[in-house]
């Protein structure tokens, strides 16, 4: 089977950089329990399933014994079977019990359905008491789905908005509630994972006021932290059921790296041309391929690549119709369709059986995805085939270089805080309107006298009235349509067109960067100009644009510690860590031609700034490996030795410029004055100090002159290989972090630092992580720098030279090797 | 300021408005019967105490019959045709019928909207009484609900406008939140928004209840009258501090609604026995479409006349049923008023069913002169003008 994949990256000219063999697992099985309801064990036994595996058997059990459980075992090994079987036990012997199934996509709901219909019609009961309940039901079919259900079908959204503040029509269902099962634990994390814990928390509490106490049953991905993610989603101390006892096809996986096109540059071949590749050549083989890309705009382009050569290839993606998924889900099932490219939609478990070969686009952002897709490929006794084409980033070039790395079992850790304020705030007034609520007790992890604190808060708006030691909804609104569970805040700014047209949403703090007077924004691929945002009103006017010309913000950002920071000393590091603000204000924008990526104007905005309170970390190399990088010319971040002469000079310039920023006009003190050549480039300070060659700047703008200045120091190199290795420890998207290379970082005490401030206001509890990570990544880093066959910088380490100037490859390894020796 | 809201200030950035230093203060006051009799009198309520709640109640009765517009209030059942196919509950009296109208704290529906007042009317001897129910505060509202299914279990009819889909359901998520049976499981439910729609819908702007009330009983509001919108607001500023004129507007308000529920019943029952010309296109219709048909038609044809909505709604059902030469003459005289809809229904019947090709093709032509050529009309022309032709240019056809 290997040979396949060796030919294909062979023929295409990939580079071949490893291959394992995961073993095949043979099952380990358990009695059925005994106390097994007659109609539950004759479905089971006319479903051919005589025994369970050891796990499945091990949840029943827990469950049983009024425990709650999380499963984290791999794909295809019966997480569905082992939640059915309390739901249909509880069935079969109360007729009134009932059940909650959470499931983050659509298609996954449709999935299950399906299974659960068929397996309550084989215990005697009528399959209408199963229900699909989501914002594709039809109103007028509500009533009578809601007298009906007995098991429940939802996600997350729905439940918030749809059920919750509803409560009183679904009470015989919130009495009888049985088992909630949460299906892919691991898929809420970050502001998403907050707002889902908030909305199970008003699950839980209403389910204790109609007297009800369920138990719960999750599964997830593997996780660095299972129990404690568990526990801080659900409330609920779990019983983890993480060993796999079902049958596994042996993989024969192969990690191979798109080729370089150009040595001086580095760079490389793109990622998905190249899996594409791989993949024709394997259905060429007469193997059925399922190739994973990570976007939508991914899945379209590598099924146009493919089309000419595999006429039955087939998209999967989120946007298609459910009619035009379930014909995909059919045609790989039945095997006319030779290869299906998805998206990460099918990682998740939708059963579409199993393909000869599963071909990734790139490292998935999490080596539980990566094992997710892999699961995809074999058949029952016919080993499946896996191969992972890496790209051109950092974090793919660091398991390029690293694929140990990949199947060392250490899976990342999912981070959620479902007590961050502004969650909790949205979640209270939920909560209040949906049953009033005690001001003596505590909230979830809020204690009492917050919970008061904010309640009183909120019954300055009037929407709450606080009496009797509870505070009651009195409100005109309906809270939860208020709040989008992938959101955070309610300040967002509605994008529309001059005729009134609805065009989409942008969240507060980012429409000034995102949809700033004369920005271009791009909605479902349609290009419009912004006529007018206005900051009051929370909205912002569109034109429809050519789509010839993009624009891009110049974002100023400017971090301040909120109080007093942590310190840590790393190895060659002075580490800070705490509350910060981050001020940010967008100065401008150029307009750039979209062909050839030229600039063509630059123009000034006068927007307010923005500040928001997160969490930050910065790392600043300490005295001992600043002098060393000193002396070995490796370090460009310093404020130089101007000579004897420089304070008046100095003193000459600024009166030169009438003591004003010449940039912005400020004229608070201090000023500082700026080389426009940076002094370093000059033989001698006298020519390094001539007038014309200085101008004065107040410290904002001379920190970005600073930034702009054609060297790239050490420091912004390191920033920028940092900032991509961090998802290898978290799962975090990209832009849920912030790094950047600060010359002058008020973290530090004005020093120099890498500077990692959390996108999310308060911060999910990335930086806390990052500490226990510090000297990981700093390894990782250094190694990728370090591993790099570039001359001088490429997009596969510190970023690209070019227009960046000298890359500050070789001093950022110094620099690295400092903080990781 | 609290230290939960000094984060909370801080991670909400400049974006937020500013939290004030002040906490609202949990209303400690002692909250029983005393602190409320002050108000109490200034709405002419009673307060009433149970357990530790306290609620506020004002009660009015209305000697019968009383003036209401241009019609009078009179001790009324609901008209058959209001049950929408429902059969009329059993001894359904005067007496046994409850009108209900509530004021909340918004439109939202859901477990978070309050009815802060329930008003209803009933008959009782030859008298209208109106009986409200007040919530001085939400604390308070499980003493009201337990009050209100109490008193409405007896009744068997409830009537509301728009209640079907706004005050009923809000007023069950009140009673279930307070664990208590629904009085109304198995009475009828008359929402006289569905019978006004069907009697008025396009005769005036809207059907909304003070519309009808103007152009239909011919009473207007006062000028004090509270506008819906406001109501929430008000009763938010009365819970901060209450002082009886924030609330004397919305009980008159509501008082007035719950009596025009029972003089618009009385009303609609009237019309539906024996509609004025201008209505009996409409009630007509409404006969005929709940099944009673030869009732309806009669209605129509009686004011076939003189009113081309019934003259059209009887030609409908007269086609239905096969009855094409009255529904031809019905279409005859409508297209002489001008209706060219009616010659191409003729041109149809003609066409298809007398085959008489000559008549359909004058009726099409007549229907042109009305509507010009639309491309209904230019295809059944051309479709006519074939079959003339087929016919070899003959004359109309002995059929």
């Amino acid at each position: 089977m290997n040979d396949a994949a060796a030919r294909a990256v062979a023929a295409l000219g990939s580079e071949h950089v490893a291959s394992r063999t995961l073993p095949a697992r043979n099952a380990v099985t358990a009695d059925l329990p005994s106390d097994l309801p007659d109609s539950v064990l004759h479905a089971l036994t006319a479903r051919g399933v005589a025994r369970l595996y050891r796990h499945q058997r091990e949840a029943y059990d827990a469950l049983t014994a009024g425990r709650d459980v999380l499963l984290t075992t791999g794909t295809a090994s019966g997480k569905s079977l082992a939640y059915q079987l309390p739901i249909l036990t509880a069935a079969a012997t109360n007729p009134d019990a009932t059940a909650l199934l959470l499931f983050p996509t659509k298609a996954l709901t449709r999935d299950q359905a399906g299974a659960l219909k068929q397996a309550t019609r084989a215990i005697g009961r009528r399959e209408d008491q199963v229900v699909t309940y989501d914002a594709d039901t039809p109103s007028h079919a509500r009533p009578q789905l809601r007298r009906e259900a007995r098991t429940l079908l939802t996600n997350p959204d729905m439940l918030h908005a749809g059920i919750l503040p509803h409560h009183p029509l679904w009470q015989r269902f919130l009495e009888n509630l049985n088992v909630i099962v949460v299906d892919e634990l691991h898929t809420y994390r970050g502001v998403f994972g907050a707002h889902v814990a908030g909305v199970l928390r008003r699950l839980m509490r209403l389910a204790a006021q109609y007297g009800a106490d369920p138990r719960i049953v999750a599964t997830s991905a593997t996780l660095g932290n299972p129990r404690e993610h568990a526990a801080r989603m659900l409330g609920r101390d779990v019983q983890l059921i993480d060993r796999d006892d079902a049958p596994h096809p042996a993989k024969d996986v192969t990690i191979a790296r798109t080729p370089v096109l150009n040595a001086e540059t580095g760079i490389r071949r793109p990622v998905l041309q190249e899996a594409a590749g791989i993949a024709r050549l394997l259905a060429d083989d007469g193997l059925q391929v399922l190739m994973f890309a990570g976007s939508r705009q991914g899945v379209e382009q590598a099924v146009l690549q493919l089309k000419p050569d595999v006429p039955s290839v087939r998209s999967y993606r989120s946007g298609l119709k459910a009619e035009e998924r379930r014909a995909t889900e059919e045609a790989m099932r039945a095997g006319t369709a030779r290869v299906v490219v998805a998206t990460n939609a099918l990682e998740l478990g939708i059963d579409v059986g199993s393909v000869d070969a599963v071909v990734l686009a790139g490292y998935p952002g999490s080596t539980a995805s990566m094992l997710q897709q892999f699961g995809r490929a074999g058949r029952r006794d016919t080993p499946g085939l896996g191969v992972m084409m890496l790209g051109s980033g950092p974090m793919d070039q660091y398991l390029a270089a690293n694929p140990d790395a990949l199947f060392a079992g250490r899976a990342e850790r999912a981070l959620v805080n479902p007590d961050h304020l502004l969650v909790a705030l949205d979640h209270l007034r939920c909560a209040a309107f949906e049953r009033p609520l005690p001001l003596t007790e505590p909230y979830g992890g809020l204690p009492a006298g917050d919970v008061h604190a904010l309640a009183s808060h909120l019954a300055e708006d009037g929407d709450l009235h606080l009496a009797d030691g509870h505070a009651y909804w009195v409100g005109s609104a309906y809270p939860a349509e208020g709040v989008s569970l992938r959101r955070l805040g309610r300040d967002d700014v509605t994008l529309h067109t001059a005729d009134g047209r609805v065009v989409g949403l942008v969240d507060g703090p980012s429409a000034r960067w995102m949809v700033h007077p004369g920005a271009v924004y791009v909605h479902d691929g349609r290009p419009y100009e912004v006529t007018q945002l206005d900051l009051n009103t929370h909205v912002a006017t569109l034109r429809e644009a050519n789509g010839e010309r993009l624009t891009r913000a110049n974002r100023e950002v400017d971090v301040q510690p909120a109080g007093m920071l942590k310190s840590a000393t790393p190895s060659g590091a002075d580490v800070r860590l705490g509350e910060v603000d981050v001020r940010e204000r967008v100065t401008g924008y150029r307009v750039i031609e979209r062909q050839t990526g030229r600039t063509l104007a630059r123009h000034a905005l006068d927007l307010p700034p923005t500040q928001m309170r997160t969490q930050g970390y910065a790392v600043a190399p300490n005295p001992a490996l600043l002098a060393g990088l000193r002396e070995a010319g490796a370090w460009g971040s310093d404020a130089n030795d101007y000579g004897p002469d420089w304070p008046r000079i100095k003193a000459q310039v600024l009166k030169r410029d009438g003591h004003a920023c010449r940039a912005c006009g400020a004229t608070v003190a201090p000023l500082h004055v700026h080389h426009r050549t940076p002094f370093r480039a000059f033989a001698t300070a006298a020519d390094a100090n001539r007038p014309d060659n200085l101008v004065t700047l107040c410290p904002a703008c001379h920190r970005k002159a600073e930034r702009e200045v054609p060297v790239r120091s050490s420091l912004a190199a390191a920033a920028h290989v940092l900032r991509s290795l961090l998802p290898i420890w978290l799962l975090t998207d990209v832009r849920d972090v912030r790094v950047q290379a600060d010359p002058a970082s008020a973290m530090v005490d004005g020093r120099a630092a890498v500077v990692i401030t959390e996108t999310i206001p308060g911060g999910v509890g990335l930086v806390d992580a990052l500490a226990d990570l510090h000297a990981p990544l700093m390894a990782a880093a250094r190694d990728t720098v370090a591993a790099c066959a570039c001359a001088s910088g490429c997009p596969s380490c510190v970023g690209p030279a070019g227009d960046l100037g000298h890359g500050g490859k070789h001093e950022a390894l110094e620099l690295l090797q400092g903080w990781a020796p | 300021m609290s230290d939960v809201l000094a984060r909370l200030k801080a991670l909400q950035g400049n974006r937020s408005p500013s939290a004030g230093d002040e906490q609202a203060k949990l209303d400690g006051r002692a909250d029983g019967v005393d602190r409320w009799a002050g108000v109490a009198a200034e709405l002419q309520a009673e307060t009433v105490q149970a357990g530790s709640s306290v609620f506020l109640v004002r009660h009015e009765v209305l000697p019968l019959p009383a003036p209401y517009g241009r019609v009078h209030v009179q001790p009324a059942a609901p008209h058959p045709l209001l049950a929408r196919g429902a059969p009329l509950p059993a001894g359904l009296t005067p007496d046994k019928v409850l009108y209900i109208d509530t004021e909340t704290t918004g439109l939202a529906g859901g477990a978070g909207t309050l009815a802060f007042l329930i008003g209803a009317a009933y008959v009782k001897g030859d008298a209208l009484h109106v009986r409200q129910w007040l919530l001085p505060g939400p604390q308070h509202e499980a003493a009201v609900i337990g009050a209100v299914t109490a008193f409405a279990a007896p009744f068997s009819a409830v009537v509301s406008y728009n209640g079907a889909s706004f005050d009923l359901p809000l007023l069950r998520n009140r009673f279930a939140m307070h664990g208590r049976p629904d009085p109304w499981a198995d009475a009828l439910h008359v929402d006289l928004l569905h019978a006004a729609r069907r009697l008025y819908k396009g005769r005036f702007a809207d059907c909304a209840l003070q519309t009808i009330e103007r152009r239909v009983l011919g009473q207007g509001r006062s000028l004090t009258d509270v506008p819906g919108r406001e109501v929430p607001e008000r009763y938010r500023a009365f819970l901060r501090a209450p002082r009886a004129p924030l609330l004397s507007g919305i009980l008159e308000h509501n008082r007035q609604d719950v009596v025009m529920l029972a003089a618009l019943l009385g009303h609609i029952n009237r019309q539906l026995e024996s509609p004025g010309r201008d209505l009996s296109a409409r009630v007509g219709r409404w006969l005929v479409e709940s099944a009673q048909v030869e009732q309806g038609l009669a209605t129509l044809l009686a004011a076939a006349d003189s009113d081309d909505e019934a003259a059209w709604e009887a030609a409908v059902v007269l086609k239905r049923q096969g009855r094409w030469q009255e529904a031809s003459r019905l279409w005859v005289q409508l297209g002489e008023a001008g209706w060219g809809y009616a010659w191409l229904e003729l041109a149809k019947v003609e066409e298809h069913r007398t085959r008489r090709v000559d008549e359909a093709l004058k009726a099409t032509e007549r229907a042109a002169l009305l509507l010009g050529d639309t491309p209904e009309i230019v295809r059944r022309r051309e479709r006519l003008n074939a079959k003339v032709g087929r016919e070899g240019g003959a004359g109309p056809q002995p059929s």
